[in-house]
């Protein structure tokens, strides 16, 4: 038996707070789950899926994601962003000269993992490409095949030791991509004809629904957030892969960053 | 094609320049601009003033509410507005001119402080509530990131408990948000407020305890608090001014907001509130006693003034909300000031502990005079602006006849004074010896100056500002008038 009295190896404090915790997820959960059996009614759902045809956008959910609610996606992307730069900030390299500078990478990916990504990367690119592209037709859009694409440059970067992502690149797609949606918003402020940030100031005549030239600024907003999702989340992929191959430098031998 | 002056510049503006930052690195303009966006938006604010004294400014963004999102400059949410946009400003300032470490002046910090900046605007700008949960983590990454900027262990001990803490609050009050949805099919604040009252009452106090929990970890009150030192030590001085003078005072109002515009009658939730306030008050000045770090007692000397505000503001009358308001942005002012006194006396002395401290105001000798005035102006010493905002409360409660908030701040003060005349007296040890270990950019002080030079004016002609803040508790308070301005007449 070790030494330590039973107080302190059961903390009473925490255990409680586990409980009460505990608790509150059940009462909750209780009453989530008693919503919804019988179908919303007039929820506010139902109120923006009678206006849809005001975006000629065919997916529904990319009018709200995109149009109605379209402040909130700027939010979210910049939220993204953040935890991007936030990671940057703690799991990039210190000093970061570029990414020219050759790094150990840790053990060879084999045969298996080469070919299969081989055969995988320009189908992801396109799948993703196509789901970005297609957001307000199809379900999908600039979020899911944002991370499709960035999914392929991680499966590249596991299995080509030679591949790099250039930090300079992803990040002034990264911010050209930003800026372009806060752009596309202000020029519908400033446009007479919507006047309000995020308005539809390009045509969108509802004949052209369910076409790929249709809804106005969405499907344009919505490729910028595919690119801006795709830069930061291959960002993050990026930073971390580096992490792991610093620390191996590390304690390889006492490799000299500062230089 | 022209660009009218609208609410929505307060975020898209520092959104736009923060997305766009590499080309400002390349330009070399991450400075000027960090400095120039709040400065832009303070001006903006005040071009804005004439338009919001007659009414407020509601912005639709793409449709309009009850099913849009939209933004409301009314007020009460313009006094923030231009308070956070002032504290931005003298904290950016701060860190250009004095020339400040390094990693404060980097694209990522540029990043962080003006999305922070943005979020905190976004928070009272808005009157959707999934919209205001979205600025509440953009203003909360923003600060984690922010309070573990050094990456030394203090810092990343911040940031970590920052981080963990602020995403607890956060999912509680998205779940807060959900069950309102769930309620009453509606996000926007005006039409939830409209239907709150038909939610069951045990529903209601679900809701209630689960905002209160998520909003009151973010604004620092009493049983949720425990974080704030360490943050507050961990990060930068600057920082954890800007934390002390801008985030918490944007959550303090969202809390409020939410609380005069939810309920019919604030009354009960009033009174948790106050007795919140007036522990998080006490509590915090009694522990401040035993601070040997300059930057904790600030942290606890912050807290203590934020549950004065609480006090002030959960009595819901028009004179004790009025003169919250008005102590809210002298607190941003004494608090900046204060942690901007601590900067650079940490940056010229190595260490903020008392014992290193001792006869520091012969070799900073401006530094610690700003650091006596700040000091006094927090105790509220006439004539400077504490006084001011501190007996409009006073006044407020005993007009209203309760006398029991009245000896708990006096109380307080009493407190403040104690622990505050200790640090002077160590700052003026006449045996004290030191040499400061690295020189201070003399126009560092120009942002402390003029925050206490505003300090001085708003304590010597309060009636300047009067009516700004009578107007804005008005509106805060008129929750019929904030109703009808959204859904329109008739509801």
């Amino acid at each position: 038996m070790t030494a330590v009295p039973l107080r302190k190896r059961v903390r009473v404090k925490t255990l409680l707070l586990v409980l009460l915790c505990g608790w509150l997820f059940a009462v909750h959960l209780g009453l989530l789950l008693q919503y919804g059996l019988d179908g919303q009614s007039a929820s506010m759902g139902d109120a923006l899926l009678a206006r849809n045809a005001e975006t000629a956008s065919a997916n529904a959910v990319t009018s709200v994601v995109v149009s109605y609610r379209g402040f909130d996606t700027l939010g979210e992307v910049t939220v993204l962003f953040l935890a991007a730069t936030g990671i940057g900030l703690f799991f990039g390299r210190r000093d970061r000269r570029d990414s020219e500078v050759p790094e150990t990478a840790g053990s060879p990916p084999n045969e298996m993992m080469v070919t299969g990504v081989r055969l995988l990367f320009p189908v992801l690119i396109l799948l993703g490409v196509y789901v970005v592209v297609h957001g307000h037709l199809s379900p999908g859009g600039g979020f899911q095949g944002g991370v499709i694409i960035a999914t392929a440059f991680f499966l590249r970067l596991l299995a080509d030791p030679d591949f790099r992502l250039s930090h300079t690149r992803v990040g002034l797609l990264e911010s050209l991509s930003g800026s372009g949606f806060v752009i596309m918003g202000l020029l519908g402020l400033s446009l007479a004809g919507t006047a309000t940030f995020l308005g539809n100031f390009l045509p969108h005549p509802v004949a052209d629904m369910g076409r790929l030239l249709s809804a106005g600024v969405i499907p344009i907003i919505y490729c910028l957030v595919g690119v801006k999702v795709g830069a930061e989340v291959a960002a993050i992929f990026g930073d971390m892969l580096e992490r792991g191959g610093e620390h191996e430098a590390a304690q390889v031998k006492d490799k000299p960053e500062a230089e | 094609m022209t660009l009218p002056l609208t609410p929505v510049w307060f975020v898209a503006l520092p959104l736009l320049l923060a997305f766009a930052s590499p080309l400002w690195v390349r330009y070399r303009l991450l400075m000027p601009l960090l400095v120039g966006t709040p400065a832009l938006l303070l001006l903006l604010a005040f071009v804005l003033l004439p338009e919001v004294r007659t009414g407020p400014l509601l912005e639709t963004i793409v449709i309009a509410p009850p099913l849009g999102i939209h933004l409301q400059l009314d007020s009460a949410s313009w006094i923030l507005v231009a308070l956070i946009s002032l504290a931005g400003l003298l904290a950016t300032a701060f860190i250009w001119l004095s020339d400040a470490e390094p990693y404060l002046r980097d694209r990522r910090a540029f990043v962080f402080l003006l999305l922070l900046i943005a979020g905190c605007n976004g928070m009272v700008l808005t009157g959707d509530l999934f919209n205001l949960y979205v600025f509440l983590e953009i203003a909360g990454v923003s600060a984690y990131a922010l309070s573990a900027l050094r990456r030394d262990a203090s810092a990343l001990e911040a940031g970590l408990k920052y981080l963990i803490i602020g995403s607890v609050a956060a999912v509680f009050f998205l779940f807060s948000v959900v069950l309102i949805y769930l309620q009453t099919g509606q996000l926007n604040m005006a039409a939830v407020a409209a239907r709150f009252g038909g939610i069951p009452a045990p529903m209601q106090l679900l809701i209630g305890l689960l905002m209160l929990v998520g909003l009151g970890i973010k604004a620092e009150l009493f049983p949720f608090n425990f974080w704030v030192p360490d943050v507050y030590q961990g990060s930068h001085p600057v920082l954890a001014g800007l934390f002390s003078g801008l985030l918490v005072k944007a959550f303090l109002f969202v809390l409020f907001h939410l609380v005069f515009l939810l309920l019919a009658d604030p009354q009960v939730a009033g009174l948790w509130l106050m007795g919140l306030g007036a522990t998080t008050m006490l509590i915090a000045e009694v522990v401040a006693l035993r601070q040997e770090d300059m930057r904790r007692m600030l942290a606890y000397s912050s807290l203590g003034q934020i549950g004065l505000i609480t006090l002030a503001l959960g009595f819901g009358m028009q004179a004790t909300t009025a003169g919250g308001l008005f102590h809210m942005v002298n607190h941003t002012l004494v608090k900046l000031l204060l942690f901007l006194t601590a900067a650079v006396l940490l940056r010229s002395f190595v260490s903020a502990r008392l014992a290193d401290l001792a006869g520091a105001g012969r070799a900073r000798p401006l530094a610690a005079a700003l650091f006596v005035l700040g000091a006094l102006a927090v105790m509220g010493l006439p004539p400077l602006s504490g006084f001011a905002s501190k007996l409009w409360i006073l006044k407020g409660f005993a007009e209203a006849g309760v006398f029991w908030p009245v000896a708990l701040i006096l109380l307080a003060a009493l407190i403040e004074a104690g622990y505050y005349f200790r640090w002077i007296k160590v700052l003026y040890d006449p045996n004290g010896d030191l040499k400061a270990a690295a020189p201070v950019e003399r126009m560092a002080y120009v942002p402390m100056g003029v925050a206490a030079g505003l300090i001085i004016l708003l304590g010597v002609a309060p009636f300047l500002v009067d009516d700004l803040f009578i107007e804005g508790a008005q509106t805060l308070l008129d929750r019929g008038a904030a109703l009808s301005a959204v859904l329109g007449a008739g509801s």
